[in-house]
């Protein structure tokens, strides 16, 4: 399902919908023409080559536009341009999320006239029900617009394609072109904004479709200028099927009920004391089937997660009911935003966070950097850098960040240190590195003029001659390194996946 | 030093990575050689090249001392390791070093069923068996059943010393590309510590020849003069004219160790070190610029040196040798690894130890244990796999054989495989027992999720050892469930008690279980 909108279509046929031209009469759409460029894992103060991407975006009646995150997260440069390609303005992001796979965006200079200015705004369409029709808008390379029509035949909670969590969908089935601006696809019912197509899989001809609800919380909390998120319980739940098992936790046949398998610290859940092996019974009195499923007055059997994320915000009360040792208990959760990761997903927008002191290259550990080790990284990072990823409850106490080595740049200075990268650093002259930024206070004291480095791996210490640091980081500044570290404030870190899990493997 | 390569290398790739192979052939390559019509009455003197050495004793006379093996073998199978397995074969070469003593690789007859000597020149095939096979050398000495007709061939003298670089070396055997005897010739490329293939683990010295050395070779002696130098062993994929041999030291101390009747493995140091190239380094640790030695950077619990040497000391001596920065000592004009004083000893054997702390000289002498727990890296032969099933569960103990045939993933697993010798786990647990298969049924249907995973704890108590799970399993009044909880992982897997023994028998009965354990 991930083939997004790259169609290897080359002539358009059409199975279950028909097309036709309509003239073009003045509409929200423009083009959104992004530069991306995504951080190298090894070198972090580079950029790798940038791509460009072309997609489409939803004018609001603020003058703000609605795009996809997938559009423009490691965006260098955000240009929107009008159908017709004549006009091109400046933009920049207001808001971004990840998991919901939404972004906002306003020209740079939002007072400017603009070709947004003759343009109609598209109104928010209301939640929409499953056999409701719907149109799917494209922008030919002539600036003529294509629509396509045809129905959402089921909903569902699915993954957004971009940040792992999973949010209330449309899906449409029916053939789509392959048009110049495949990235983020606006869907309209009735002249109003319905949601925006994420995917598409021309083999199943199947498309998902974030909605116009889970759009309208996100413009809801952006539109104080300080997006904050969609809420969050905190916490890993897994099915059981296993009959065995049901009737080990008391379970009656029929009864439903997840098994919380991790309660993450900081965390709605975790406040409220939800502890790993309670089970999941029901959220606001919704009850959860055996595979977490609850009905919806509206759309049937839908995903447990709806009733955080696509039912309420953040500060929001959920009466959890669970059953421990038999017991049910109720409880009042307040929830939260996502408590962040111990070890992110991604990147910070600004970049990776990384510290050089005399050819050592410190870097935050990240998924993303444990991704670069290729397809089958699950297997070949290294074995400790993996057990964090995967246990990060027993490191939590340690650290906020885990801080690596990932590399040495070759100097006289670092001789015999060559072999030493991915071990965890515990100290730097004496201070505790709990988070990257620590490191910078930590070589500020070296001792004898020696730093004093200690770390969780053989060879467990190192040193480094602080005045030849000195020389070794400003030769690699004058060589053009163009800075020797890059903080990233600590809120702006990914945050707490909540989803289903496997078990183990 | 031989296992301690350990942590750093292991991982999924290894046998990948090491790209050595094993010079037997096994019968699928040399089945068309049986078929293929043998001249008869054209025999040994065509073979033998002039030497230009004096030696007392002739070509002739040297080659029919080196015998061809035959050797059938049952390799198990650890993924239904209540089976024979599957049986295969395989040729090589060995030579006679004293009365009824044949040497061979340890490769050539590993998991042997039946081995067959072929004197030179003739088909009888003598009934052969195992004396002493030291799998993390690669050695075996055999005997045959009744030596009546190989008495009077000349026993082939083990030289004195590792041959020089660039010498002139031959090597005998009857490898690949017919079947009577092949003799090449090289010269030594190279005399370095390598790792053995056979077992992936150890490491000891290894001389390379440019001698061509084939599949087949294997066991066979490698000559200078009348002398053997070597065992031809190992080659290297990937390149050319590059043949391993097993030098002399290597020969020498498995003959030694052999001698009390029963062989007992290397020993090693227990300690890792780091170089100590970097001066900010040697400034730290009180040293001057040019100091010797290398830093401790782990010690093995339980190992030869836990107690006396710790982390961060700098290793300055061994045995009155002088170690330099990168590790190495200089032994008879060579550079070799520092572990190369503690491969020529023996468990209870002393090392002299010199090395500095907190700025002081301190001597000890350290005495070399067995360390029988670090074989859980090394391939393993000859033993039957170890097992427990029980109601469609089956039950292994990791260690390499299970890993790389059953690709396990979790990362938990192999995390504490990883660290199971240098995190002391082995103290305690003399096992991580792995639930490796679920067979289907009824009553496992959905459990699929805990394959592969490393069993913590039977109804909350830890397990230790295989045979700790099977008797936690077979207590007699157990309570209604099963708990069974694994590394990694926080739901646990759930069984009825009640309907154990059941499906126990359904599943056996489908599967053609008839052997629930061997622990």
């Amino acid at each position: 399902m991930r083939s997004l909108l790259i169609l290897a279509l080359t002539s358009f046929f059409l199975i279950s919908c028909g097309k036709e031209e309509i003239p073009p009469e003045p509409d929200g759409f423009i083009r959104v023409n992004a530069t991306l460029q995504e951080f190298s894992e090894g070198q972090p103060w580079d950029r790798k080559p940038s791509v460009q991407r072309r997609g489409l975006g939803a004018l609001l009646p603020n003058k703000q536009i609605l795009t996809t995150s997938e559009m423009v997260a490691k965006q260098v440069y955000l240009e929107l341009e009008s159908a017709d390609g004549s006009e091109t303005i400046t933009a920049k992001v207001v808001a971004i999320d990840r998991d919901a796979n939404l972004a906002l965006l306003e020209p740079e200079n939002k007072d400017e006239e603009s070709f947004l200015d003759e343009l109609k705004a598209l109104e928010l369409s209301p939640a929409l029900k499953i056999g409701d029709k719907v149109e799917t808008w494209q922008l030919e390379n002539n600036g003529q617009t294509t629509v396509t029509k045809t129905n959402i035949y089921a909903v569902d909670v699915v993954n957004t394609h971009s940040g792992g969590k999973r949010f209330f969908s449309y899906l449409l089935k029916g053939s789509l072109q392959s048009a110049s601006n495949s990235y983020t696809v606006p869907i309209l019912s009735k002249g109003t904004l319905a949601g925006i197509l994420t995917s598409y899989d021309s083999e199943d001809q199947i498309s998902e479709v974030i909605t116009s609800p889970i759009i309208e919380q996100f413009l809801e909390d952006a539109s104080d200028g300080d997006y904050i998120g969609f809420p969050s319980l905190g916490v890993a739940a897994t099915k059981m099927l296993d009959k065995t098992f049901r009737d080990w936790l008391g379970l009656e046949p029929n009864e439903g009920g997840l098994y919380l398998t991790r309660v993450a610290k900081n965390s709605a859940a975790g406040e409220a004391e939800l502890q790993v092996g309670d089970v999941l019974l029901s959220l606001d009195g919704h009850g959860l089937d055996l595979k977490g499923y609850y009905d919806d007055a509206e759309y049937g059997k839908l995903s447990w997660t709806h009733l955080i994320r696509g039912s309420k915000e953040i500060g929001d009360s959920l009466s959890v009911k669970i059953k421990r040792d038999g017991e049910i208990i109720e409880k009042k959760v307040t929830l939260r935003a996502p408590a962040p990761l111990l070890i992110p997903n991604e990147f910070p927008p600004t970049g990776p966070q990384y510290f050089i002191k005399g050819g050592v290259i410190f870097q935050q550990l990240t998924k993303r950097y444990l991704q670069a080790y290729g397809k089958d990284w699950t297997s070949r990072a290294p074995l400790n850098l993996l057990d964090v990823y995967y246990q990060p409850e027993n490191y939590e106490d340690q650290f906020e960040e885990a801080v690596i080595i990932t590399g040495i740049i070759p100097s006289q200075n670092t001789v015999g240190y060559e072999s030493v990268r991915n071990s965890l650093i515990k100290k730097v002259n004496g201070v505790d590195i709990k988070k990257i930024s620590d490191l910078e206070t930590g070589f500020e004291n070296p001792e004898d003029d020696i730093h004093h480095i200690e770390l969780s791996e053989a060879p467990y210490e190192i040193y480094l001659n602080a005045e030849a640091c000195k020389q070794v980081d400003q030769a690699l500044v004058d060589q053009g390194l163009p800075a020797l570290k890059r903080f990233t404030p600590s809120e702006e870190a990914p945050v707490e996946e909540e989803q289903e899990t496997d078990q183990g493997k | 030093m031989a296992q301690i390569i350990v942590s750093t290398t292991l991982s999924s790739h290894m046998i990948k990575t090491l790209r050595i192979l094993i010079f037997t052939l096994p019968y699928i390559t040399f089945g068309q050689a049986f078929e293929a019509p043998l001249p008869v009455g054209e025999s040994s003197s065509t073979a033998a090249p002039e030497l230009p050495e004096v030696s007392a004793l002739s070509n002739t006379e040297i080659y029919s001392s080196v015998v061809r093996i035959e050797c059938s073998t049952q390799v198990f199978d650890y993924k239904q390791p209540w089976t024979a397995g599957r049986f295969g074969g395989g040729i090589g070469t060995g030579f006679l070093v004293g009365k009824n003593r044949f040497l061979t690789n340890a490769h050539v007859v590993s998991n042997a069923r039946r081995i067959i000597i072929n004197k030179r020149g003739s088909d009888i095939k003598h009934p052969a068996r195992i004396i002493h096979i030291a799998h993390d050398c690669d050695l075996a000495l055999i005997e045959v059943e009744d030596f009546s007709s190989f008495v009077g061939l000349p026993y082939l003298k083990i030289a004195d010393n590792v041959p020089k670089l660039e010498s002139e070396v031959r090597a005998v055997g009857y490898p690949v590309g017919g079947n009577r005897l092949s003799v090449t010739r090289g010269v030594v490329s190279r005399i370095d510590f390598r790792p053995y293939s056979h077992s992936q683990i150890d490491m000891h010295l290894i001389v390379q020849v440019d001698a061509a050395i084939n599949p087949g070779n294997s066991g066979g002696p490698v000559l200078q003069g009348e002398e053997v130098v070597g065992v031809a062993f190992q080659g290297l994929r990937g390149a050319d004219n590059t043949g391993f041999m097993i030098p002399v030291p290597v020969i020498d101390r498995f003959l030694k160790d052999i001698e009390d009747g029963e062989y007992d493995r290397y020993v090693d140091l227990g300690a890792t070190h780091f170089p100590l190239f970097n001066p900010a380094m040697k400034k730290a640790l009180g040293l001057p610029e040019n100091s010797a030695g290398v830093l401790i950077s782990d010690i093995i619990p339980d190992g030869a040196c836990d107690g006396v040497l710790e982390r961060g000391d700098v290793l300055v001596k061994i045995d009155g040798n002088l170690i330099d920065n990168a590790g190495n000592i200089e032994v008879s004009g060579e550079k070799v690894l520092l572990h190369e004083v503690v491969e020529r000893k023996f468990a209870g054997d002393k090392v002299d130890l010199v090395f500095m702390r907190d700025g002081e000289v301190m001597e000890e002498s350290i005495t070399l244990v067995p360390f029988p727990a670090s074989r859980v890296y090394a391939i393993s032969y000859d033993t039957k796999p170890r097992y427990y099933f029980k109601s469609g569960l089956l039950f292994q103990p990791m260690d390499f054989n299970l890993f790389s045939v059953y690709k396990i993933n979790n990362p938990s697993a192999r995390h504490l495989y990883q660290n199971y010798i240098d995190d002391g786990i082995f103290k305690t647990r003399e096992d991580l027992v792995v639930l490796t298969t679920i067979f289907d049924d009824k009553l496992t249907s959905s459990l699929s999720n805990f394959e592969g995973l490393v069993v913590k704890s039977i109804n909350n108590t830890p397990v230790k050892s295989l045979s700790h799970l099977h008797k936690l399993m077979e207590i007699q009044d157990l309570p209604d469930f099963l708990e069974i909880r694994f590394e990694g992982t926080k739901k646990p897997l759930i069984l009825p008690t009640s309907e154990l023994e059941e499906a126990n028998s359904r599943i056996s009965t489908n599967q053609g279980i008839t052997q629930f354990y061997n622990l």
